[in-house]
């Protein structure tokens, strides 16, 4: 609370009328679109009689592969937004040439590439990782759920309500102006008074802690709950990579955590730790915010490899080449990934041999990347491989990355980089290895395991297409901007002199239309496969002849995922046990001990959600009120000591005898 | 590693039923109402109308309320019989880890700010203690001391003997938090508030989080201690707490050796 604001109203605080954007038509016709959507989604849940189902299936789930689920549907509904902010952007540079200003003034083009930025890292790509993480790690080491459910639960909406904070954004104030990692001076009081950057602050600041939460409880659910014989040296490498990525997180999201926090003090307790005055350096920020800010990098990316490792060995039809050196180089690109934070910023101007060691630690990390593309290669090598949706990803992938991967090493010396620094060069490598690694990759997992978790396969027709139309447009849109940006152009520029760079501008604007083509035709492809469910159902449980533990039991699994612990011999667990000739047990099932849903995690999350929107509007009633209604909740949570139930034994054996039937139906 | 039973969780189902032995808690109450004595009234006694008196009565009905409040509901929530066993030994070092490096982004910051300003102290600095730092450290160190040997009395079986030496590492704890107490009244009354210089905003942050620690700390130990009483103890509890109170102990001699004595 800074002592200066003027005349706070008591309900209001600082929110006045004139902060809802009403006078600005694109608002107010996306306010309208999300509106009439919202109330379709409410009159249709009413009208089907689905709000209870929703609330105890869904809302108040503990069980690992529900919330991985919702994760992903959070994850898509905010790449919408996120893609439309996109195409408005490549709009906007197309068109702001020869003295036009474009369609969007600078106040609204800064705001649209900050929430650009902050929403695919923060609420698509993370989700959609965690999401994948949180649905298949547990089936894959053969447990029944993750560590802590009720963490996990609370996770899930901690992530969802700061993406609702950063949608409200839109039509309650403004979002930040400052670019998606919020650097100092610009973020501080004095450039930005407004309320941009406090909405950008709390929404980093919550999902930062429900990604930290379900972190902890995935790395101690991979080292405490694996299935017997599987030692680390069996785990399949998604798991692997999401250990990796889980230490990852906890390590690094304290450094996010912290620079978010002192800036806050700084906004809120007038203190320096960010400002040119009194001893503040804003360079304390910049290091610290990318000390987590490339490990989030390799956080995002190394499930993406993981991704890829499946599919390739299960669409080969044999083992991962070289599972030993994808693990080794797994672990090493989670170390190096602390080492080279520096090279977001060559230009600080921290001297020579500091330079030359950012840069040389960069340059290494090609190595294990290097030999995990090759191990993919040799994957494919005399494999009988299945064109399928995700197999085509994996390959369109291998092409893309290693065009993203080589600028990468490009961007990583030095003295190039003087050239390139803030350019659209930089903004082309990134959403190569961005869209070309880590979009492939989930779009990859979402057709390789969606048969697990909804019993049905994905129409494989429309796949084919997104994959055409996202590798096309990706090229389209992006070759342009690297030459662009190769010349100098800078990153986040609202409008242009030079008419000569206008075509590139424009083929940049028609790859981004293909994008969304693509994107279409990923939402087709999920509209036609839930029509044609029936035609696409998978009664196996096995429908890609997969290798690793999730394929074990049926689709979608049972809420005890297994009704025995399978023991793991091998590394492609499923394989081996498909070799040997495994037999379901028929009999013998005991009750199965689980743990119970709660509806603590979402109040405490919306309740966090109307304690931050009041500290930001300096509501202090209403921040009073949200914090000891959030007590109040936690009162109730002790008192609910039934956390856990029994699965009585003959559930167990009525839905175990419902996967027989099928299986033999299927003969 | 997991050379367990034949259940996925890795223990053998439990029919514990719903035999719990609390269904009731007074704790967040307790802590409700520390809360709300301590924060809205104390801070107005003293900063609004600087009555030493009220501030004392408030802040002494407030700050024992939050610790045996606090102290019991982790207990509650921790001696529950868990849907796995031993998940907690394995949580609490991975939470550790994520907090060392909340320490190391903190310290990071500070030298950061440090190393690039001509003259430290800035101005405006008062005279910082010597002593009592040193005392400080040696309260710490002495109390990990105590509870290394009540944990060791516990492995003898010898709960008295617990239950004296835990009862010795939460005075010990207690004459710290006095301590900084004291040494934050001392320099808020010589105009050293958090928003004066640059050493003044590093070391609230610091030492005040610092704090924060040894008071969750301070309340673990009471969770422990007041079930121990009855003579019931749960090990990994007191395993999770020792850790964790020696890890707030290696981050003390960071803090003291880099803000008072650098």
């Amino acid at each position: 609370m800074s002592p200066d604001t003027p005349h706070l109203d008591p309900i209001f605080g600082r929110l006045t009328l004139g902060d809802i954007p009403y006078h600005e038509p694109i608002l107010l016709i996306t306010f309208a679109v999300v509106a009439l959507v919202g109330l379709a989604a409410v009159g249709a849940l009413t009208y089907f009689r689905l709000w209870g189902y929703l609330w105890r299936e869904w809302i108040t789930t503990v069980d690992h592969k529900r919330i991985g689920i919702m994760y992903v549907v959070l994850a898509i509904i905010m790449l919408v937004r996120g893609l439309a902010d996109a195409i408005m952007m490549r709009l906007q540079q197309a068109m702001a040439f020869n003295g036009s200003e474009g369609y969007l003034p600078p106040h609204h083009y800064d705001q649209i590439f900050t929430a650009h930025g902050v929403i695919m890292i923060f609420f698509v790509a993370t989700p959609l990782i965690v999401g994948m993480m949180n649905f298949v790690v547990p089936l894959q080491i053969g447990a029944r759920d993750v560590s802590f459910p009720y963490l996990n639960n609370l996770g899930f909406w901690l992530t969802a309500v700061a993406a609702i904070l950063v949608n409200i954004s839109l039509f309650v104030g403004e979002f930040s102006q400052a670019g998606w990692v919020g650097e100092p001076p610009l973020t501080g009081l004095a450039a930005s008074p407004g309320v941009g950057v406090d909405y950008y602050l709390w929404a980093l600041q919550i999902s930062g802690i429900g990604t930290t939460i379900g972190a902890i409880n995935l790395v101690a659910t991979i080292f405490k709950m694996r299935a017997p014989g599987m030692n680390l040296m069996k785990m399949p490498v998604f798991t692997w990579t999401s250990l990796c990525v889980n230490a990852l997180i906890v390590i690094s999201f304290p450094f996010l955590t912290i620079s978010i926090t002192l800036l806050t003090l700084d906004r809120l307790f007038g203190m320096h730790f960010f400002t040119t005055e009194l001893g503040g350096n804003p360079m304390a920020y910049v290091n610290l915010v990318w000390i987590w800010g490339h490990p989030e990098v390799y956080i995002l990316i190394l499930p993406a490899f993981g991704v890829y490792s499946e599919v390739a060995a299960t669409f080969c039809g044999k083992r991962l080449f070289g599972y030993t050196s994808m693990v080794y180089a797994t672990v090493s690109i989670t170390v190096l990934g602390f080492l080279v934070w520096l090279h977001h910023f060559f230009t600080m101007g921290s001297g020579a041999n500091i330079n030359a060691f950012f840069g040389l630690m960069t340059a290494l990390i090609a190595i294990p990347t290097g030999v995990k593309v090759y191990n993919w290669l040799f994957t494919m090598y005399r494999g009988r491989v299945r064109f399928d949706v995700p197999m085509l990803w994996t390959i369109s992938f291998m092409l893309t990355f290693l065009l993203g991967g080589l600028t990468g090493v490009l961007c990583s010396i030095p003295a190039a980089d003087f050239q390139i620094h803030n350019s659209l060069f930089v903004v082309a490598h990134f959403h190569n290895v961005a869209i070309g690694a880590i979009v492939f990759a989930m779009l990859a997992a979402i057709d390789y395991w969606f048969p697990k978790a909804f019993g049905f396969k994905l129409e494989p027709f429309w796949g084919k297409l997104s994959v055409a139309f996202w590798t096309v447009g990706f090229f389209i849109a992006f070759l342009p901007i690297y030459i662009a940006g190769f010349m100098g152009v800078t990153r986040r520029t609202q409008s242009f002199d030079d008419p000569s760079l206008q075509i590139y501008f424009v083929i940049a604007a028609i790859g981004g239309f293909v994008i969304l083509l693509g994107v279409v035709f990923f939402l087709i492809q999920l509209f036609v496969s839930i029509v044609n469910r029936e035609k696409l159902r998978d009664t196996t449980g096995d429908p890609w002849g997969g290798r690793t533990l999730e394929w074990a039991t049926s689709s979608p699994p049972p809420a005890y995922n297994f009704a025995f612990t399978p023991l793991v011999h091998d590394i492609d667990a499923w394989t081996d046990m498909k070799e040997r000739g495994y037999r379901r047990p028929l009999d013998g099932f005991k009750a199965i001990h689980m743990p119970s849903n709660t509806s603590t995690g979402i109040f405490l999350s919306v309740l966090l959600l109307a304690f931050s929107f009041a500290v930001i509007w300096f509501m202090w009633w209403l921040a009073a009120l949200s914090f000891a209604l959030m007590l109040v909740i936690g009162i109730g949570h002790t008192f609910n000591y039934n956390r856990s139930f029994h699965i009585p034994a003959d559930v167990v054996a009525r839905t175990e005898g419902e996967r027989t039937r099928l299986l033999a139906q299927q003969g | 590693m997991t050379a367990h039973s034949t259940t996925a969780h890795g223990t053998p189902i439990e029919h514990q039923g719903h035999g719990h032995h609390w269904e009731t808690s007074i704790a967040p109450f307790a802590v409700v109402f520390g809360v709300f004595f301590l924060l809205p009234l104390t801070f107005s006694m003293h900063f609004v109308y600087h009555n030493t008196i009220l501030t004392a009565v408030f802040a002494g009905i407030g700050l024992p309320l939050i610790l045996f409040g606090v102290a019991k509901w982790i207990d509650e929530g921790l001696t529950q019989k868990p849907l796995v066993a031993g998940l907690a030994g394995v949580g609490m070092p991975i939470f550790i880890v994520s907090e060392i490096f909340i320490f190391l982004s903190f310290f990071a910051t500070y030298w950061m700010v440090r190393l690039s300003t001509y003259s430290w102290p800035p101005e405006h600095t008062p005279e910082m203690p010597v002593l009592l730092p040193l005392f400080m450290t040696f309260l710490l160190i002495t109390s990990s001391v105590t509870v290394h040997i009540a944990e060791e009395k516990l492995e003898h079986g010898d709960l008295a003997a617990f239950r004296k030496w835990l009862v010795i590492t939460v005075l010990f704890g207690l004459a710290f938090l006095s301590c900084t107490t004291f040494e934050y009244h001392h320099l808020l009354e010589h105009d050293f508030l958090p928003s004066t210089n640059a050493f003044s905003m590093i070391f609230f942050s610091i030492t005040g989080f610092h704090a924060s620690h040894v008071f969750l700390g301070l309340s673990i130990f009471i969770a422990i201690l007041l079930p121990a009483l009855g003579g019931r103890v749960n090990k990994t509890f007191v395993l999770c707490g020792s850790i964790y109170w020696h890890f707030v102990d290696v981050v003390w001699i960071f803090v003291v050796s880099q803000i008072y004595f650098w």
